[in-house]
């Protein structure tokens, strides 16, 4: 029999891997940075949390409230900020995840700083990879379909993507949404799992956890996804003494990544094209007065689009 | 009706003129060329008609229609399609996946119809395919499908970029200088190309080229722009004649030299 401590990481694994194909839809296969998220996460988690405390609905409702509710936070999240394109949305993701911290920390339902605890210790194994089955099967079905093919052309090109009639906008709301359900779920099953949440658990550093998940085994990349999902689980077991220092390991990390392996261990789309797209520089406002309406008559060339 | 008209567009950035106040009627079933000087305004027109940018002044219909202001993703759905001039292809993407996606309008398969299989989906993904490689074999690239359209030389990655334009059935085709670029092989390629286009699918074809021989060869009509406006429209030998047209192309180079002599 496997002991306790290989089953814990095992469901950690699992958690953290179906929070992590969700980003990949958002980041990986759309193109759409997002630092936030943990917030996502967060908000599965509480929903779970408070259902179960205070309504005391059974465990698989917890969980697909989790979902529902992280993904209609998706949606209230996109509408207003897909609009916006690459540096404009990592800030605005940013804020969002900060901000549900920040809420959690200081609403009554949630318990405050102090969190959540004595939830029902419900997730085990099975479900956990029951759940990785049904987000591994369902990502792999958009990726290869009509909305798929869509979303990667707007990473790919937005301009061209809506020119061959694709509305973005719509699209990447709903990439958001699909992606911010799965993380919901996941923090629904990591609630009755540890049994005591706590707002600070889903702070940026789980943000950039799942980024850095994202960026190691390749973006767009299922395979790759769950690759970086166990390196990522595992490895900071073996190296707790460097705890305090993640975010510098983390940042490194990224850098490397980027210099050497940009298309991820296990070949997915290319990191730098995600972070040229996302860090254009900030002078759009003026140009975007002159009446162009996309990326590239805003800011990309100082010709539009051509 | 004509198929495609601008009546009085006028384009401004800031303080430039783009285009000003330009009227043009394209017939069902053309081929229209439209040339002129660099920075004539000619992709700023392509711009305006396909929605990216909405006219400072003027209207434009297609089919009767108005569509200024409409979002690019509707026009191109109502049957407007495009290639751009810096080629526009979906790099990492296979060449097949590239047309597949031009099919977009074709379909109406949403996010549950991708989860949920079922007859329906999957009839549609075949017929996707289907079509997809049919125009593929229009332009000649079918043997090179799964190839990531990056990795295709200069000449079949334009060629891609009109199969995809194709794919979504347009009634009009707005080519930004697919020759640009290319030897004369190609080049003839590409004239018998539109003519194609034009003769077998009936889609009439709204072209912007520099190159002479090109656009000259294959339109029927072909209007000059200059600094925004238009100096002159007619058939390529008329077009060709006019005095307006070599001095703008030739201007104060003409000039210059008479004066030198
Ligand atoms: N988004 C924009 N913002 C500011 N100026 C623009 C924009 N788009 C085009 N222009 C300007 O409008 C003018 C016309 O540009 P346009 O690209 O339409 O010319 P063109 O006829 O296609 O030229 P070329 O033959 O070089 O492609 C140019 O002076 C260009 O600099
Ligand atoms: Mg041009």
């Amino acid at each position: 029999m496997i002991d306790a401590y290989t089953i814990q990481i095992l469901v950690v694994f699992g958690i953290n891997a179906i929070m992590a194909l969700g980003l990949n839809l958002i980041t990986g296969v759309t193109g759409q940075l997002s630092l936030g998220h943990a917030g996502f996460m967060s908000v599965g988690a509480y929903t779970a949390a408070i259902m179960t405390l205070r309504l005391h609905t059974p465990y698989v409702l917890n969980l697909l409230a989790a979902g529902v509710v992280a993904g209609l936070s998706g949606v209230v999240l996109g509408f207003p900020t897909l609009r916006l394109y690459g540096d404009y949305l990592a800030i605005a993701t940013l804020g969002f995840g900060e901000i549900v911290r920040v809420l959690f920390l200081n609403l009554e339902i949630t318990g405050g700083g102090l969190g959540l605890s004595a939830i029902p210790s419900k997730t085990n194994l099975a479900v956990v990879y029951a759940c990785l089955g049904i987000t591994l099967y369902v990502m792999s079905k958009i990726q290869k379909s009509r909305v798929g093919r869509a979303l990667m052309a707007i990473r790919e090109d937005e301009v061209a993507a809506i020119a061959m009639g694709v509305n973005s906008t719509s699209l990447k709301v709903q990439a958001f949404a699909v992606g911010a359900f799965f993380a919901g779920i996941s923090g629904g099953l990591y609630a009755h799992y540890l049994t005591y949440i706590n707002p600070n658990d889903f702070g940026f550093m789980k943000s950039i956890d799942s980024l850095s998940m994202v960026v190691l085994g390749g973006m767009g990349s299922l395979p790759g996804v769950l690759l970086g999902a166990a390196v990522l689980t595992y490895a900071p077991e073996k190296l707790r003494f460097l705890q305090n220092y993640r975010m510098i390991c983390y940042g490194a990390f990224l850098v490397f990544m980027m210099v050497f392996r940009p298309n991820g261990l296990l070949g997915g789309t290319d990191l730098r094209q995600l972070v040229k797209a996302s860090f254009k520089g900030l002078n759009w406002g003026a140009m975007a007065k002159q009446g162009a309406r996309t990326r590239e008559g805003i800011g990309g060339s100082k010709d539009g689009i051509a | 009706m004509a198929l495609l008209e601008l009546k009085e567009i006028t384009m401004q950035f800031g303080g430039l003129t783009a285009v000003d106040h330009l009227d043009l009627r394209l017939e069902e079933g053309v081929i229209f060329g439209l040339i002129g000087p660099n920075g004539a305004g000619k992709t700023t027109v392509f711009n305006l008609v396909t929605g990216v940018y909405k006219p400072t002044s003027g209207s434009i219909y297609f089919k009767g229609e108005r569509i200024d202001g409409k979002p690019p993703y509707s026009i191109t759905a109502m049957g407007i399609s495009r290639t751009f001039q810096n080629i526009r292809i979906f790099k990492s993407l296979s060449a097949l996946d590239n047309v597949k996606i031009g099919r977009h309008c074709k379909s109406s398969m949403n996010l549950f119809h991708s989860v949920i299989p079922g007859p329906f989906t999957a009839r549609e993904e075949r017929d996707i395919e289907e079509k997809s490689m049919e125009y593929l074999r229009m332009v000649g690239l079918e043997h090179k499908k799964d190839i990531l359209s990056k990795n295709l030389p200069y000449g079949e990655q334009r060629r891609l970029e009109i199969a995809r334009a194709l794919a979504c059935e347009p009634k009009i085709l707005l080519l930004d200088e697919p020759a640009a670029g290319m030897n004369r092989q190609e080049k003839t390629e590409i004239m018998d190309l539109v003519r194609r286009i034009r003769d077998t699918l009936g889609v009439t074809v709204f072209l912007v080229e520099h190159d002479m021989k090109v656009v000259m060869g294959v339109s029927e009509t072909v209007a000059v722009l200059d600094y925004g406006k238009k100096i002159c429209e007619g058939t390529p030998s008329q077009v060709q004649s006019d005095e307006r047209v070599i001095e703008a192309y030739l201007g104060r180079r003409a000039r210059r030299t008479r004066k030198a002599v």
